[in-house]
C-alpha cells in the first residue's frame, strides 16, 4: 500500500527484483547503472538477501552464478563497458543452464563513450556477445512502470527456461522518473529456489523433461553432481561424443525457439491501416508513439510496431506488418542494429528504412516525423522495394 | 496541456530534489508528470539540470524539448540552457547569481532567491525551495497547498518547517513581482 | 560414516587426463585425505575449479562440483558460500589460474576473508596449453612462450596473499605428500581465507623444455632446492642463482604454514549483518 511517487527507472529495477525473489546482487559501479547497485545495497539485508560488491563485472557475474548454484536468485547490473566484461559468464550461465538476471543501461559507445548519454548500441552485444551459439532472452523497456513489469518477467523467464536474461534499456529510462505506485516491503523475507522433489537415485543433472528444460538442484541440498562449463552430457560431465555434442546445442536453441510464444512480445499502435510503420524499443518507442500521432493528425497513414523483447527478434509480427505497409522506418539509438534484423523479416515485402541518431541525445518525435513524413511525401513508384535494400533516412 | 520546466543551477543545490517535489506536488493534484536529470561527471559543482514535465494527459516523451519555463540558478545554466526556452516561454533567474540576463521575446523574471533564503533562513540552502514557491506563484503550474504535501513526503521531518517556510517565502516573493509585471499564463 | 578416503572419488571418471609423472594426483590424494580426516560429509563440500590441469581434478571428486571459467573460480566460489555459509567450499587452480589471469579474484577474497580454502598448483607453467610462460616461471626458464628463457620475475604467491590479507598460508611440496595433507586439513578448519601453495611439476612441458628429467626427478629436485633454501636461509646468502643445476628451478621460497591469524570472516560477518536488519 504505497502511494503514488516519481520513481526512478533504476530504482523501479531494484524494487521489482526483491518483489521478484531476488536475494542475491553481486555488482561493480558503473554509470548510469549504480542506482541499481545502491538500491539493492540498501533493501537486500531487509529481506534477508546479500548483497556484495565484486572486484570488477567478471567476477560480479560470476558470484551471481555461484549464488544462483546455491540456491538464491540472483541478478548483476551494469553499462556497456561492464557488459563487455560480463560476455564471457553469460556463455557460461547459458551452457551450464543457471538461471541470473543482468541489466545493462545502455550508455554511448563504444570504449568509454559517453557514459551519461543514452544509447542502445548494445542490441547486438546482448544477442552474440558471448563466443559461440547461444539463445538470448532480451527484454527493452520502455517506461519506469515497464522497468518493474520486465524486471519481473526477466526472474520467471530465467527461471522458467533456466538461462540468463538480459534486460536491456537507455540511461533515459534508467534515469527518468515516472509515476507508479511501489508495492510495500513488508512481509518480504528470505527465498530460495524450490528443489525438485521425487528426484529418481539415476538423477541426470542435465535430462531434460519434454519442454526442454532439466530440473535445477541447489548445491547444499543432498544431491552431487558436476556443473561446468565444458560440453556435457546429461550426466552434467564432459564430452566429445558429436551427437552429445550437437544433442546438447539444439537443445539450448530449442528450448527457446520452441516457446516463443512464452516469451515474445510485441504492441502493434494504429497498424491496421497504416501505410507507413516504425519499429522501436525502448526510450525511441515513446517518441515514435507521439511522432506517430502527430503523423496522423496531419493526414499520414502512420502506425508504430513496439517490441519489448528484443531478442528473441518478433519475426512473426514484423513479417506481418510487412505485408500490410509500404515501408518500415527503424528508429534506433545506434548506427543500424535491429534495422538489419527487420529488414531480414520483412523480406523486400516492405521497404525498410533506418532512422539513426547517435548524438549522446535521445532521437525527439519531431525526428521520427521527419522520417516517415518523407516516406509518406515520396511513395516508391512500385509501391514496394523489392530489395528492400537499407538506407539512412535524415 | 503539456508545460516543460527545466530547473538549472550548479550541483549540490538541490535542483534534482526540487524537480522531484514539483513532479510529485503535480501528481498530487491529479495531473500527470515525469522527470528527467541529465547527469555530468561532476558529483558537486558543475552544472546540474532537471527537467519536469507536467501535463493533464499521459505523457507520452518523457524527455523536454521545447522549455516553456526555465529556473537559472547559475549564470553557466542560465547561458547554458537559455537557447532551449521557446520564444514565448518564461525565464526565471537568481538576481545575484545571474548579472548577464539575456534578452528576448521570453518574460524574464530576476527574483533574489538565494539573498532571500539567506536573509530570512540564515543559509542559502533551501533556495531550491524558494524557487519552487516562485513558480507556482507566477505560473500556478501547481498550487502551493500540494507543493507542501511533496515537500513533506521528500523532506524529513527536522528540516519540514524550515523548508515551509522556504516555499512561502518564495511565494511571497514572486507574488509581489507578479503584481507588478505581467505575468505569463499556461 | 565415511568408511574410506575413496568414498570421495567418483570411480566411474576414471582414467584421469593428467600425464604420467604429474604431481598433481598427490595434491589431490591429500585433499580427499584431509576430507577424510575431517569426516567432512561429500554433500556439504563444493569444489570450485577454473580452467587448467589442476581445475580438471574437480570433476573426480564426489562432492558438489563446479567447473568454471579461466581464472574466476574464486569469484563464483564467493557468491556460492554467500548463499550457502554452510557449506565447505575448496577451490582449486594453478599458477595461470589463480595468479595470471584470476589474480585480482585472489587478491580480493583474501582480502574479504572469505571462509574459503584455495589451493594453487604451482607447475611454473601452462600445461593444458602446451607449455606457457607462467607468472610462476622461474627467471631464465624455459616455456614455450619464453624459448630464450623467461626474462620476468616470478610471483611469490605466498607474500602476496600475506600482503592481501588472507589469514591462513602455507606453502607445501607435491613431495611430501603427508605434510600437505597437514597443512590442507588445518586449512580447511580454518575460518577465513585459507590460501596453499603447492610446488608440483609438470614433466611433459616444464621438464621437458628446461631438462629437469621426468616426474620423480622434478619433485625430488623441487625439494632439494628447498632445502637448499633453508641451507641459505640459515647461512644468510640469499641468492640462488647462476649454479648450473639451480637453473630453471631456483625458488627462493620458504615451506610450512607461514602465516596464521584470525580476523573476521567475510560471509559470517555478511549475514550477521543481513540479521541485523531483517524487518521479519
Amino acid at each position: 500500500m504505497g502511494r503514488v511517487r516519481l520513481v526512478r527507472g533504476n530504482v523501479a529495477c531494484a524494487r521489482a527484483a526483491i518483489a521478484a525473489g531476488c536475494r542475491f546482487y553481486a555488482g561493480y559501479p558503473i554509470t548510469p547503472s549504480s542506482e541499481i547497485a545502491e538500491e539493492m545495497a540498501a533493501l537486500l539485508p531487509k529481506v534477508g538477501g546479500v548483497f556484495v560488491q565484486m572486484e570488477d563485472e567478471i567476477a560480479s557475474l560470476a558470484a551471481c552464478i555461484g549464488a544462483s548454484i546455491g540456491g538464491l536468485l540472483a541478478m548483476t547490473a551494469t553499462s556497456g563497458p561492464g557488459f563487455s566484461l560480463m560476455q564471457e559468464h553469460l556463455g557460461f550461465a547459458a551452457l551450464a543452464e543457471i538461471p541470473c538476471v543482468v541489466v545493462d543501461v545502455m550508455r554511448l559507445g563504444p570504449s568509454t563513450g559517453l557514459p551519461t548519454a543514452p544509447s542502445q548500441g548494445d542490441v547486438y552485444q546482448a544477442r552474440w556477445g558471448t563466443h559461440g551459439d547461444r539463445p538470448s532472452i532480451v527484454l527493452a523497456p520502455a517506461s519506469v512502470r515497464e522497468v518493474y513489469d520486465l524486471t519481473i518477467r526477466a526472474f520467471q523467464l530465467s527461471e522458467r527456461f533456466r538461462t540468463p536474461v538480459i534486460l536491456l534499456y537507455d540511461e533515459v529510462v534508467g534515469h527518468m522518473m515516472e509515476p507508479m505506485e511501489l508495492p510495500s516491503l513488508e512481509g518480504m523475507g528470505p527465498v530460495r529456489r524450490a528443489n525438485p522433489v521425487d528426484l529418481p537415485k539415476d538423477y541426470l543433472p542435465y535430462a531434460a523433461d519434454e519442454d526442454g528444460v532439466p530440473p535445477l538442484v541447489s548445491f547444499g541440498s543432498g544431491v552431487r553432481y558436476h556443473i561446468t562449463g565444458l560440453i556435457h552430457d546429461e550426466s552434467g560431465f564432459p564430452t566429445q561424443d558429436p551427437a552429445k555434442v550437437s544433442s546438447l546445442l539444439r537443445r539450448l536453441h530449442e528450448k527457446i525457439s520452441r516457446n516463443l510464444h512464452e516469451i515474445v512480445s510485441v504492441e502493434p499502435f494504429l497498424l491496421e491501416d497504416a501505410e507507413v510503420a516504425v519499429f522501436a524499443y525502448g526510450i525511441v518507442a515513446r517518441a515514435a508513439r507521439e511522432a506517430v500521432q502527430e503523423a496522423r493528425a496531419r493526414g499520414m497513414r502512420v502506425g508504430l510496431l513496439r517490441s519489448s523483447v528484443l531478442w528473441p527478434f518478433p519475426e512473426d509480427a514484423v513479417r506481418e506488418v510487412a505485408r500490410t505497409v509500404r515501408a518500415i522506418v527503424v528508429a534506433e539509438m545506434n548506427l543500424g542494429q535491429m534495422v538489419y534484423e527487420v529488414e531480414r523479416a520483412a523480406g523486400g515485402r516492405a521497404e525498410v528504412v533506418g532512422c539513426f541518431q547517435v548524438d549522446g541525445r535521445p532521437i525527439s518525435p519531431e525526428t521520427i516525423l521527419d522520417a516517415v513524413s518523407t516516406l509518406c511525401a515520396h511513395p516508391s513508384p512500385s509501391g514496394k522495394s523489392k530489395g528492400g535494400r537499407l538506407k539512412e533516412g535524415n | 496541456m503539456r508545460m516543460e520546466i527545466r530547473l538549472a543551477g550548479a550541483g549540490g543545490q538541490g535542483i534534482v530534489l526540487a524537480s522531484m517535489i514539483l513532479g510529485e506536488a503535480a501528481l498530487l493534484e491529479g495531473k500527470k508528470a515525469a522527470c528527467f536529470h541529465a547527469y555530468g561527471p561532476e558529483s558537486r559543482g558543475g552544472a546540474s539540470r532537471a527537467d519536469v514535465i507536467i501535463s493533464q494527459e499521459a505523457i507520452e516523451y518523457p524527455v523536454a524539448r521545447n522549455v516553456d519555463l526555465l529556473l537559472a540558478l547559475t549564470q553557466e545554466a542560465c547561458t547554458q540552457f537559455w537557447k532551449d526556452l521557446r520564444p514565448s516561454g518564461m525565464l526565471i533567474v537568481d538576481g545575484s547569481s545571474v548579472p548577464s540576463v539575456p534578452h528576448g521575446e521570453s518574460a524574464v523574471y530576476v527574483l533574489p532567491i538565494v539573498e532571500v533564503a539567506r536573509r530570512t533562513l540564515g543559509t542559502s540552502v533551501p533556495a531550491n525551495v524558494v524557487a519552487l514557491g516562485a513558480i507556482s506563484a507566477l505560473t500556478g503550474v501547481v498550487g502551493e497547498e500540494a507543493l507542501e504535501e511533496a515537500i513533506a513526503s521528500r523532506i524529513r521531518p527536522g528540516a519540514l518547517q524550515h523548508n515551509l517556510r522556504a516555499l512561502r517565502i518564495g511565494f511571497e516573493l514572486a507574488r509581489g513581482v507578479r503584481e507588478s509585471t505581467p505575468a505569463k499564463v499556461f | 560414516m565415511i568408511p574410506d578416503v575413496r568414498t570421495y572419488l567418483r570411480p566411474a571418471r576414471m582414467p584421469h587426463i593428467l600425464c604420467p609423472g604429474c604431481g598433481h594426483g598427490i595434491v589431490l590424494g591429500a585433499l580427499l585425505r584431509a576430507f577424510h580426516r575431517l569426516r567432512l560429509n561429500p554433500d556439504q563440500i563444493a569444489l570450485v575449479a577454473g580452467i587448467g590441469c589442476s581445475s580438471r581434478l574437480v570433476g573426480y571428486v564426489d562432492v558438489c562440483t563446479l567447473h568454471t571459467t579461466h581464472g574466476r573460480a574464486l569469484a563464483f566460489a564467493t557468491g556460492l558460500k554467500l548463499a550457502r555459509p554452510e557449506l565447505t567450499v575448496v577451490v582449486l587452480t594453478g599458477d595461470g589460474d589463480g595468479l595470471g589471469i584470476g589474480g585480482n579474484h585472489l587478491i580480493h577474497a583474501a582480502r574479504r576473508n572469505i571462509d574459503l580454502t584455495c589451493i594453487l598448483f604451482n607447475n611454473a607453467v601452462y600445461g593444458m596449453t602446451g607449455g606457457q610462460l607462467a607468472p610462476t616461471t622461474p627467471q631464465e626458464g624455459v616455456a614455450s612462450t619464453a624459448p630464450y628463457g623467461n626474462i620476468e620475475p616470478p610471483f611469490d604467491s605466498c607474500k602476496l596473499m600475506m600482503g592481501a590479507g588472507a589469514t591462513f598460508v602455507a606453502r607445501g611440496l607435491a613431495y611430501e605428500p603427508l605434510a600437505l595433507e597437514e597443512m590442507i586439513a588445518r586449512g580447511l578448519v580454518h575460518r577465513g581465507f585459507s590460501f596453499i601453495e603447492v610446488i608440483t611439476d609438470c614433466p611433459e612441458y616444464y621438464g621437458r623444455y628446461n631438462q629437469l628429467g621426468k616426474g620423480p626427478e622434478m619433485l625430488m629436485s623441487q625439494k632439494r632446492r628447498t632445502m637448499d633454501i633453508m641451507e641459505i636461509l640459515a647461512t644468510k646468502r640469499f641468492v640462488v642463482r647462476d649454479r648450473p643445476e639451480v637453473r630453471a628451478w631456483n625458488l627462493p621460497y620458504r615451506l610450512g604454514i607461514l602465516h596464521e591469524e584470525e580476523r573476521p570472516e567475510f560471509s559470517q560477518v555478511c549475514w550477521q549483518m543481513v540479521a541485523g536488519r531483517e524487518m521479519v
